[in-house]
């Protein structure tokens, strides 16, 4: 019984989100050289340790992704096809805490394998006190996703308060609004965790940086930037799926193609307003805005290497992965508009040739 | 009116699941039949400019690829099973769809009251049943002047109150000038709707008598 429900629960969850687990892996673990893996993330861990700002930003988010999770199980739940889970209802109120936690462990497994070291390095600092409270937080999530899912089984007419998240409402009916409003609404847990990582690194390169070094900071920058490439690939994914129908409306590529730059541009405004709250001493305006742009002309060439590579995730990773390499060479050098300008021409003859060819397979 | 030549579709390396070398179909009401999975859904959609081909395509003398803009001005279509951003409201997709294409017409404004659109329209299209996407589906691919109106299945879901005000209207605007390619496994009735009959038969369209 356990089989079918990591089946119908489980497995889809990670086949559905290869896209994020690809990202988050190469956000983590590709970003720095091999051999100073470990010591990266030790320095990661030893700044969740000791700031207290720190660690509960990174709590929030991993509820994030466990809202995620859980969300995602509760929908499994009650969609049709699964209709017949309504049976373990059925079962000894025992049994059935014996079937879902496993469930609930292996969806929030990612953050639980990555909360032990965690939790040793709180030991191993003699700070005790917040490795229990952090066991205790895994364990309450652990429960209350085990237990959402016994309470979703048993008022199965009820939808679940956690499936009901608020729709925004944007007025617009342009492309960007209906792209905006796609993200803030259907990938919000999404927009959210991706914000709130990004700007935690940031927080992190402050916290860890008293003295504030400019060149380290602008290899530093890419990470915050590279970390919007799985919202670039949302927005295009929805583009060519609930609006595909734009490709039958007399809109030239070329406006599309700015669609998705004005998209860019106001998602990274949230990172762009820490910088200028932050940094704004360490930097003059035109170099603050040279960096918005560059980070701007970024997100426009991921999406044209989107539409290049037919939107194939992995193939996508690995472009990503290899501009954020390039990138953190280019950042150091002067004229920061001119490569601006070039990365945009870039983009733009890789998208008006991808967008054309476009067609996303089944 | 439609001009194709050398056109050519085929998936992922495979062999061409379709093939016009030529054709040139005047002014009229076509009913595209074929089995399933003939490819008349790839045609529409390779003739609504949503999915690549290798070819030309040409409508009133406008090329697909040379003219894209206005090439789309003149071409609408209506899938068989539309989907739409949920969050979205009927009436703000046809909103986006008159910006794009021009305007909505009186008697477009007339087949929304006829559909019985008019009280949900400004609801999201999440609320929607199939019936109510596909009502919104056909009302958004007569917006603008069309002058090739491209129907996958647009029978199917429909009531039959909705179904007589479709085919009342397509017959309607069919006479104002514009040109449909349907495809339905619903029979149509040639005394409603005079058509000519068009049929994919081993990755070739051929062209049939005209009934009337």
């Amino acid at each position: 019984m356990l089989k079918l429900l990591l089946k119908t629960l489980v497995l889809p969850f990670y086949r559905l989100n290869t896209g994020l687990f690809l990202f988050i892996f190469f956000f983590f673990f590709g970003v720095v050289e091999a051999g100073q893996l470990i010591s990266y993330h030790l320095t990661l861990i030893q700044a969740m340790v000791h700031a207290a700002v720190f660690m509960v930003a990174v709590c929030l988010l991993w509820l994030l992704y466990f809202v995620k999770c859980i969300r995602f199980a509760l929908k499994g739940i009650h969609s049709p096809a699964n209709s017949f889970l309504v049976n373990l209802q059925a079962l000894p109120a025992a049994r059935q805490w014996l079937l879902l936690l496993p469930v609930a462990l292996l969806l929030f497994l990612p953050v639980l394998a990555y909360a032990g070291p965690v939790m040793y390095v709180a030991v191993a600092e003699a700070e005790s006190i917040l490795a229990v409270c952090l066991a205790l937080y895994l364990l309450a999530a652990v429960t209350a996703g085990a237990w959402l899912m016994k309470y979703t089984l048993h008022c199965y007419n009820r939808k679940p308060l956690l499936l009901a998240l608020p729709h925004l409402h944007i007025g617009g009916t342009s492309l960007i609004a209906l792209q905006i409003a796609n993200l803030l609404n259907k990938r919000k847990v999404a927009l959210l965790s991706v914000k709130l990582m990004s700007v935690l690194v940031l927080f992190g390169f402050w916290q860890l940086n008293k003295h504030f070094d400019q060149t380290l900071f602008l290899m530093f920058f890419p990470i915050p930037v590279v970390a919007q490439a799985v919202l670039v690939y949302y927005s295009v994914i929805f583009t060519e799926t609930e609006m595909a129908f734009h490709r039958n409306l007399p809109l030239p590529v070329i406006r599309v193609f700015f669609a998705f730059t004005c998209t860019s541009i106001l998602l990274l405004l949230p990172e762009f307003a820490f910088i200028l709250l932050h940094a704004a001493d360490h930097f003059t305006w035109p170099e603050l805005i040279s960096l918005y742009l560059l980070a701007v002309a970024v997100l426009v060439l991921f999406t044209a290497i989107l539409y290049t590579l037919q939107a194939n995730i992995h193939k996508y990773m690995l472009a990503v992965l290899l501009l954020y390499f390039l990138l953190t060479y280019l950042m150091v050098l002067p004229h920061r508009f001119t490569l601006v300008g070039f990365i945009l021409i870039v983009a733009a003859a890789f998208f008006l040739r991808g967008y054309r060819r476009f067609e996303l397979s089944s | 009116m439609l001009h194709i030549k050398h056109y050519s579709k085929g998936y992922h390396g495979q062999p061409p699941v379709l093939e016009i070398p030529e054709l040139h179909l005047p002014h009229g009401l076509y009913w595209l039949q074929g089995e399933n999975g003939s490819g008349k859904t790839t045609l529409l959609k390779s003739l609504a400019g949503l999915v690549p081909f290798t070819g030309s395509v040409s409508v009133a003398r406008t090329d697909q690829q040379r003219q894209p803009v206005q090439y789309r001005r003149l071409v609408s279509y209506a899938e068989a099973e539309p989907v739409f951003p949920g969050f979205a409201t009927g009436a703000e997709l046809l909103q986006f769809y008159s910006r794009t294409k021009g305007g909505i017409q009186v008697k477009t404004k007339e087949l929304l009251q006829n559909l019985g659109m008019a009280t949900w329209v400004g609801n999201k299209t999440s609320t929607y049943s199939s019936g109510m996407l596909k009502k919104l589906s056909l009302l958004l691919a007569f917006v603008g002047e069309p002058q090739l109106i491209l129907l996958d299945e647009p029978l199917t879901t429909l009531d039959a109150a909705a179904s007589k005000t479709i085919l009342e209207h397509i017959l309607l605007i069919h006479r104002q000038g514009a040109s449909f390619i349907i495809t339905s496994h619903q029979p149509l009735d040639a005394q409603v709707l005079p058509y000519t009959l068009l049929h994919i038969k081993s990755a070739n369209l051929h062209q049939a008598a005209a009934h009337a």
